[in-house]
């Protein structure tokens, strides 16, 4: 999956819990949840769970842990679907 | 070092689906779960476990600028939790955070320090307000006089800067219609 294709595809994941949407519309690899998104830090667990959904894998709480912005959210997609 | 916290219940219920799968395995740890799971009004027992980890997080954010998103590395114990009032500790790295929560209308205000001693050092103000200007808020609860600024640093976190240009560091919060905010009163 090419990165242009996750991140239009994380965009919408995150979509439903971002309070600026106009930086949702901008968003790109360096795009961080919270600060620039304005995701609550209650629903950062949301977008954990959907991206689990999506891809159909399990983010361990290690990887959680630097899930804060767009590209962490790549990096740890891309290397789970690789063990795949 | 100083933290806090707020939770706009009607929000969070709004906002998030607590029952999904996975959503409390991932923000809890398996002591915290029997906490919520026994406790005579679940849902609240989730904000208030989620607020006490938020305000313990900040004062470590505080202290190593290190971002994470990692709730289970801080987990809730209990002390007291009687009428509108709760107080216990977060563990964090084997150090206890202590904290105090108060429910006032429908939110869950929680104040955190690093010692107990410091707890009760501290000011808290919970504010029913829709759009947040810490600034504006803070001239108007008496809190920022003349001749003080607020301000944040690169990292986010906020001080107040008196008249000799020393910091005072503040802690504040927001979410729905609340702001939630702590100071030291020493």
């Amino acid at each position: 999956m090419d990165k242009e294709t996750f991140i239009a595809q994380l965009r919408e994941i995150v979509r439903p819990y971002a309070k600026n949407q106009e930086a949702l519309e901008q968003i790109s690899a360096s795009t961080d949840f919270i600060q620039d998104l304005k995701i609550n830090s209650a629903n950062l667990v949301d977008v954990v769970l959907d991206v689990e959904e999506k891809y159909d894998i399990v983010i361990q709480n290690e990887e959680m842990e630097r899930m804060l912005n767009v590209q962490a959210a790549m990096d740890i997609v891309t290397s789970k679907l690789k063990e795949k | 070092m100083i933290g806090n916290d707020i939770v706009d219940l009607y929000l969070a219920e709004k906002e998030s689906r607590c029952h999904r799968k996975g959503f409390l395995d991932k923000l809890f740890t398996p002591a915290e779960k029997s906490i919520i799971e026994n406790a005579t009004a679940p849902l609240t027992m989730i904000w208030l476990l989620w607020s006490c980890k938020e305000a313990a997080y900040k004062i470590v954010h505080r202290a190593t600028r290190h971002r994470t998103y990692a709730p289970q590395k801080f987990e809730c114990h209990l002390t007291n939790v009687s009428g509108n009032q709760a107080t216990g500790t977060v563990i964090h790295d084997l150090q206890p955070y202590y904290f105090l929560s108060t429910g006032i209308g429908s939110c869950i205000h929680t104040r955190a320090a690093v010692s107990h001693t410091l707890l009760q050092q501290t000011a808290a103000y919970t504010l029913y307000h829709r759009t947040p200007d810490y600034a504006a808020l803070l001239h108007t609860q008496g809190i920022l006089q003349p001749g003080q600024l607020f301000w944040k640093d690169a990292d986010g976190i906020p001080y107040i800067r008196d008249s000799y240009s020393r910091d005072v560091p503040v802690s504040v919060s927001h979410h729905g219609k609340y702001v939630g905010m702590v100071m030291s009163t020493e």
